[in-house]
């Protein structure tokens, strides 16, 4: 595979694969809070 | 005589030739855009200053000695301005809308289409492959991702790459809405989106830790810049340290333009800026901009044949950076086909997903080309 084409394969997939990983663990780590929250507020009452 | 002839070759008038004077009327021109039209003034103004002083013959760029050599030369080569910047955005900026709905991220992915669109362009019309890469990162439409990048592949075209990606810029709601309406359609444009869920300040306070493990960890040459981003974001999020976050925000970011401004602007000799190769540039900047506006909407579109609750396809196009103004001009584009859609904060998502996108879109090409 010449480089230019090997640049634009691995920027484009690394961005995607970026962008999808942040949106799973964005999504775990809203979860979590949500939990943790809820938790939180449990105890207070 | 002598004596006056003396104080003559003294003075810089010899040594100024006509393209000087072309410089200059960049500058005005520039100086004018600034301050009677607004057009992000706060660079312009400074890269504009950088080019009137850079082309009055004198020592202020030579290497070593100069004044602006050394901002430029510690500043932006050692790379140590972009991040400081993306520590500012970071802290300025609200990651709400992405939290409330992550699937924006990857409009913010979509929108780097138009790099590698214009990165194959710039191949095309005899660039070398780090030119090239630099000049695509244009369409990402992030100026320190722009000086970023240029500095570690291609320093020479930083000045005329950073020009053109802020020109384009504050050129945003004059480019992208024609765009959009060419490749959406009235009712496309009509869709409304459902009111985001209230996020809480522990969300808030997670997300920049993950983002910063998952893009450092992904794309190690991003990290200089996601790890800035990420900590601006923290402070201001924990909630605990406003002084550091207000620091980041106002006095640190101010200091950085200052410096960052007039050494760009000072990377603009006329020897350097009036070639043909730069004219190159900004018809390519204008062809990347171009090609990330439809790439995004092209991939909202997309997305919508899968998802049950439909995106506007508008706010695909606020994945170019450009915060907030290409969230703006969606939601103008958006009101002008349906007054009462009020789209900004959906494409606000797209829009801080657009900075991140851009971040790796840089580290990706620095990972591979250098």
């Amino acid at each position: 595979m010449s480089l230019p084409l090997y640049t634009f394969v691995a920027g484009i997939s690394g961005v995607f694969i970026g962008m999808i990983l942040l949106q799973i663990f964005v999504t775990l780590s809203s979860k979590l809070a949500i939990y943790i929250d809820s938790k939180a507020e449990a105890k207070e009452k | 005589m002598e004596a006056l002839l003396n104080m003559w070759s003294s003075m810089a008038f010899d040594n100024l030739y006509w393209g000087n004077f072309v410089m200059w009327g960049i500058a005005f021109l520039f100086i004018y855009l600034a301050v009677k039209k607004d057009f992000e003034p706060l660079l312009l103004l400074p890269i504009a200053f950088g080019i009137l002083l850079v082309n009055l013959p004198s020592d202020i760029m030579t290497e070593g000695q100069g004044l602006l050599w050394r901002f430029y030369h510690y500043g932006e080569e050692w790379a140590v301005i972009p991040p400081l910047i993306f520590l500012g955005i970071g802290a300025m900026t609200d990651f709400g809308p992405v939290i409330a709905n992550p699937k924006t991220l990857l409009l913010g992915a979509g929108a780097q289409g138009g790099v590698y669109v214009t990165f194959f362009g710039a191949l095309a019309a005899g660039f070398t492959i780090y030119e090239a890469a630099t000049i695509g990162i244009i369409g990402g439409a992030d100026g320190p991702t722009t000086i970023f990048l240029a500095a570690k592949l291609a320093p020479h075209m930083m000045g005329v790459c950073a020009v053109a990606a802020y020109s384009y810029m504050a050129l945003v709601p004059i480019i992208q809405p024609p765009i959009i309406k060419l490749l959406t359609t009235e009712k496309e444009r009509k869709i409304r989106m459902k009111s985001m869920r209230k996020v809480s300040k522990l969300e808030k306070i997670f997300f920049p830790i993950v983002t910063c493990i998952i893009i450092c960890l992904l794309v190690p040459d991003a990290a200089a810049l996601i790890g800035m981003f990420c900590f601006g974001n923290l402070l201001r999020e924990s909630g605990v340290v406003d002084r550091l976050s207000n620091t980041a925000q106002n006095e640190l970011m101010n200091i950085v333009v200052i410096f960052l401004g007039i050494s760009v602007g000072a990377t603009m000799p006329a020897e350097v800026f009036l070639s043909p190769k730069v004219l190159y540039v900004f018809g390519l900047g204008i062809i990347a901009f171009s090609a990330a506006t439809a790439t995004g909407v092209l991939l909202a579109k997309f997305m919508n044949l899968f998802l049950k609750e439909k995106i506007n396809p508008i706010i695909g196009a606020a994945g170019v950076s450009a915060v907030p103004m290409a969230a703006r001009v969606a939601h103008k584009v958006g009101q002008e086909a349906d007054k009462k859609n009020y789209l900004l904060m959906h494409a606000m998502g797209p829009n801080v997903a657009g900075v991140i996108g851009t971040a790796i879109a840089a580290g990706m090409f620095i990972s591979v080309l250098n």
